[in-house]
């Protein structure tokens, strides 16, 4: 269900907007997205680690465990799959904190969101295109989080550029870029209005 | 670096690191195209008006194909593929010229 009414209230008309990006149906899917894509980074990492023997893959057969025992996944300290499993767990982390008015009064967790979001993204793109081209197999659970992480973008990517705008309207404003960015200068307004 | 050019030559880490980049560039800027017509109900007004709504569509796709271009070309993929998606990035560049021309 998408805030479309009562537009001033929610105050998310700031930049004309008709809608409200910090919703929770807005956010949802995401969450549920990060949640689905963590755990099936935890199942290939726990192949990697060595604490099951084989990796169910309909697509490529033996292509996931080439793929994840190869010298591209292991360029890391650490498997890149606990990596990955890093990275979705701070996009559906972060896609919980906050009200439905973060945008402007949390502006940096919805940074931090968006940086998992976006150059988490390029990662999850540059590892899915690797695959075929440096390995020569394919994965199809990998292939599956890479489509989740590029799924997330058009998601997340509505609320990031509202707060980038809102704090760029606070700052236009007054207040300071550390006001802006902690929602010091949104809390403020709220209590002055 | 060394543990790099062991796992792949140089020109691969290269041109892989501008595919995704070209993919991620142009998600983002369909993201942001669809964002807008949510965010403000803008109707579609033509592939080619000169409108900020419509340069984001045009360039993201642009960007899109010519990152499958680059990873067909990487996969050895046929010439006609590349051709293909090279030619069709080549449209949505120069529809952007076109727009670019009547501003």
């Amino acid at each position: 269900m998408t805030e479309r009414s009562g537009a001033g209230a929610n105050g998310f008309d700031d930049a004309g907007w008709e809608y409200n990006p910090s919703a929770w149906s807005e956010r949802i899917p995401i969450v549920v997205l990060g949640v689905v894509a963590m755990f099936i980074a935890l199942y290939l990492a726990a192949y990697q680690f060595g604490w099951v023997d084989s990796v169910w893959d309909p697509l490529f057969g033996d292509g996931t465990t080439t793929v994840l025992d190869s010298d591209l996944s292991h360029l890391f300290p650490v498997p890149d799959a606990l990596l990955g499993g890093l990275g979705y767990l701070i996009d559906w982390v972060f896609g919980l904190v906050g009200g439905t008015k973060r945008y402007k009064t949390l502006p940096w967790a919805v940074v931090i969101f968006g940086i998992g979001i976006i150059p988490f993204g390029l990662t999850s793109i540059f590892l899915a295109l690797s695959m075929p081209a440096i390995v020569g197999a394919g994965c199809f659970l990998c292939a599956v989080n890479a489509v989740i992480a590029v799924v997330m973008i058009p998601y997340a990517w509505d609320e990031i550029w509202l707060s980038l705008v809102a704090m760029r309207s606070m700052m236009r404003n007054g207040a300071g870029f550390w006001a802006a960015f902690s929602g010091r200068a949104a809390h403020l307004a709220f209590q002055e209005g | 670096m060394g543990r790099l050019w062991e796992v792949a030559p140089p020109a691969t880490w290269g041109i892989l690191t501008v595919a995704a980049t070209l993919l991620l560039a142009g998600f983002v800027l369909l993201s942001h195209s669809l964002v807008r017509r949510k965010a403000h109900g803008d109707r579609y007004t033509g592939i080619a008006y000169p409108g900020r709504l419509e340069w984001t569509f045009r360039v993201g796709a642009g960007c899109l194909l010519l990152g499958l271009a680059l990873w067909a070309v990487e996969l050895a993929a046929p010439v006609w593929v590349v051709a293909a998606l090279g030619g069709l990035a080549a449209v949505a560049f120069g529809l952007e010229a076109v727009a670019l021309t009547r501003r």
